[in-house]
């Protein structure tokens, strides 16, 4: 059997209704006239595992019906998460220069063209016009550097 | 009549000087970014929401309203000189547009594109000045019941509307009503899905969702596959359309409009469905339907009007009922909830200056939308070349810091890259991320709704048939899911979404 985008959307489905419904459990539940902060999570997660059940069942009876999954590539997503998570280490600690200049850095890798000057351009260009905007235009305060 | 007075006081508020620089910088920015490959309204206004955040709520919705129709027409724009929609109703603008521009005549194409949109856009302000009154009237009556039932409307036309499978629209309605639900529940005080995690209590910032769920898997899904465009720059050369293609257009230009606004106030269906409704109008109406796709000018008219008639109209149930059709509409009820103001059917007494100034400089930021337009074609034409390479960090950028300065919390920028994975995870998967939105957006207030209602009526679910509103809300939803059932339909709103893409 092929793997089809519907297999894995009803299984994404499945998971966070479940997951729902399982966790919502711990919340009082209460009755239909009385809702406790349980019941309408129990409710809506019901109702994504059914729909995710039914998508589901339908690609495994008709896996024609949905496109087969394809090859992910894995480089944009990876070095896009890993730029924005540096960018949130660094900005509390170290300010938004060294964060700004690492999002653009590693966000580079995302990509597979441009030149270390034109990333470096970016770097003082994008910095420059971030802390024209947010700091002096709409006087925001942010941490510029670490000192 | 009252409505003039109630222009006078719009007016009087946009036209003051600060607002309307920010109308004008709202709608030269939207195009601006709007005609960018690659980055469409949605985009758009999430990246941009936080530059607003610290603007007096008429300003903030005066530069948002014209981000919004500003980035619109930078679409068609780009469908018009490479044949590239910018946002998925513009699609059949590229039909006959492309061909405009391919025999040189891309300058006419755009003008029409600019009159036609002007002249919608006249008629949607006009349309909402008149119909706001009544409709919030109407609104005021509403109780849990009928809200709950509107809000299942709203949801469940959006995600059976958008391209692709229903039943995973549906589901991906509900997972952001799931996702909307974290946070203390207001009834009880309870925490619920917050795992400990401090930030949470509050609820997920919408801005992280939007920016997560739009501009990073969009950012993804850009550099995996790197396109190349040619585009028809050499021959812009005489941008006024004869007095031919103005008697040939203005007719199609009234009907766009016309079928513009039905779609816009309709909840779900929106701007793709107006604009290739309209297009099917004018094929059916032409003594030569067979020239359509060979650069035929009413095919350009007609569907551009109708795309800006519905974008205008789209904020009628926004604002008087406090109830968003699409995604783009949920992002700008956002914004007015972080800026306190509570959305619904109040909003035209307790904030009459916010709503009328709001419609006042919707109809000059249309005008500025011409004067900027049609001078600066040349401009667009240029930033058309900018390659992705030098876009997405911009966009990366502005995300991260705009979210940074909603909370000065790093937890928000985590957030948001798990979000950003989720939405990634959808693309990947052929489900629309729109109805996310919505469904987040209108989560709590359906959640509130639904007790209240069942309070009401000690857990009898006959309440939603027995109040009539509220029966009309459910048996509309219930028509257009078995309208959806009928395979010709079904294979027609496929055909529209999937050239939309």
């Amino acid at each position: 059997m092929r793997l089809t985008k519907d297999h894995l959307a009803g299984l994404l489905f499945l998971f966070f209704g479940l997951g729902a419904i399982i966790v919502a459990q711990g919340y009082s539940i209460g009755t239909l006239a009385r809702m406790g902060s349980g019941y309408f999570p129990t409710m809506i997660g019901g109702l994504i595992s059914l729909l995710g059940f039914i998508v589901l069942v339908r690609a495994i009876i008709k896996p024609e019906s949905s496109e087969p999954m394809a090859t992910i590539e894995l480089r944009p997503m990876l070095f896009i998460s890993a730029a924005i998570i540096t960018f949130g280490i660094l900005v509390d600690q170290f300010g938004i220069i060294p964060a700004l200049a690492s999002l653009i850095i590693i966000g580079r890798f995302a990509g597979r063209e441009g030149t270390a000057i034109e990333v470096a351009m970016m770097v003082l260009v994008l910095t420059g016009v971030i802390i024209a905007i947010f700091v002096y235009g709409l006087n925001i305060r942010l941490n510029l550097g670490p000192w | 009549m009252d409505i003039f007075s109630n222009l006078a006081l719009g007016f009087s508020v946009a036209f003051t000087l600060s607002n309307l620089s920010y109308c004008m910088l709202g709608v030269f920015v939207g195009t601006a970014i709007g005609v960018l490959p690659g980055v469409g309204p949605l985009v758009t206004i999430a990246v941009l929401l936080p530059l607003t955040f610290g603007l007096p709520p008429e300003a903030a919705m005066i530069m948002l309203a014209g981000i919004y129709y500003g980035a619109a027409y930078g679409g068609s724009t780009t469908a018009i000189l490479v044949n590239l929609p910018g946002e998925s109703s513009s699609a059949v603008t590229c039909i006959d547009g492309y061909q405009m521009a391919r025999q040189g005549r891309a300058g006419p194409a755009l003008a029409i594109s600019a009159i036609g949109s002007f002249v919608a856009g006249c008629f949607g302000v006009v349309l909402l000045a008149v119909l706001a009154p009544p409709l919030t009237e109407l609104a005021l009556a509403f109780g849990a019941p009928e809200f709950c039932s509107l809000i299942a409307l709203a949801l469940l036309a959006t995600s059976i509307l958008v391209h692709g499978s229903m039943l995973k629209g549906i589901a991906v309605a509900l997972l952001g009503v799931l996702f909307g639900l974290i946070g203390t529940d207001i009834n009880t005080g309870a925490d619920r899905y917050t795992f400990g995690v401090p930030g949470l209590a509050e609820g997920v910032p919408f801005v992280v969702v939007a920016m997560g769920l739009f501009a990073f898997a969009e950012i993804i899904r850009n550099l995996e596959h790197t396109e190349h465009r040619s585009i028809y720059t050499s021959k812009i050369t005489g941008l006024m359309p004869t007095r031919d293609d103005l008697a040939r257009s203005w007719k199609p230009i009234l009907r766009g409009t016309a079928v513009g606004s039905f779609f816009g106030i309709l909840p779900g269906a929106g701007q793709t469905i107006a604009s290739f409704g309209a297009y099917a109008v004018e094929k059916k109406l032409s003594r030569t339907p067979e020239k359509f796709g060979t650069g035929m000018i009413e095919a350009v008219a007609a569907p551009e009007a109708a795309n800006n008639a519905s974008a205008q109209c789209a904020f009628i149930p926004t604002l008087t009922l406090g109830i968003p059709g699409s995604g783009t509409m949920a992002l700008m009820l956002g914004a007015l909830m972080i800026q306190g103001v509570t959305p619904g059917p109040q909003i035209l007494t307790a904030h009459p200056q916010l709503f009328w100034g709001l419609i006042a400089s919707m109809w000059i930021g249309n005008l500025f939308l011409v004067i900027l337009n049609l001078p600066l074609v040349g401009l667009w034409v240029s930033m058309l070349k900018i390659p992705y390479r030098w876009l997405y960090p911009i966009i990366l950028v502005f995300s991260c810091i705009g979210i940074y300065t909603v909370n000065h919390s790093s937890i928000d920028i985590w957030v948001m890259v798990g979000f950003g994975i989720l939405g990634y995870a959808f693309m990947k998967l052929n489900c629309e991320p729109a109805p996310f939105i919505l469904g987040f957006i209108l989560g709590p207030m359906l959640e509130e709704n639904f007790r209240r209602a069942m309070l009401l009526s000690r857990g009898d679910f006959a309440i939603f048939v027995t109040h009539p509103i509220s029966a009309g809300f459910l048996i509309a939803g219930l028509a257009l899911l078995a309208l959806m059932i009928v395979p010709s339909i079904r294979r027609g709103k496929n055909k529209a979404a999937l050239e939309g893409d």
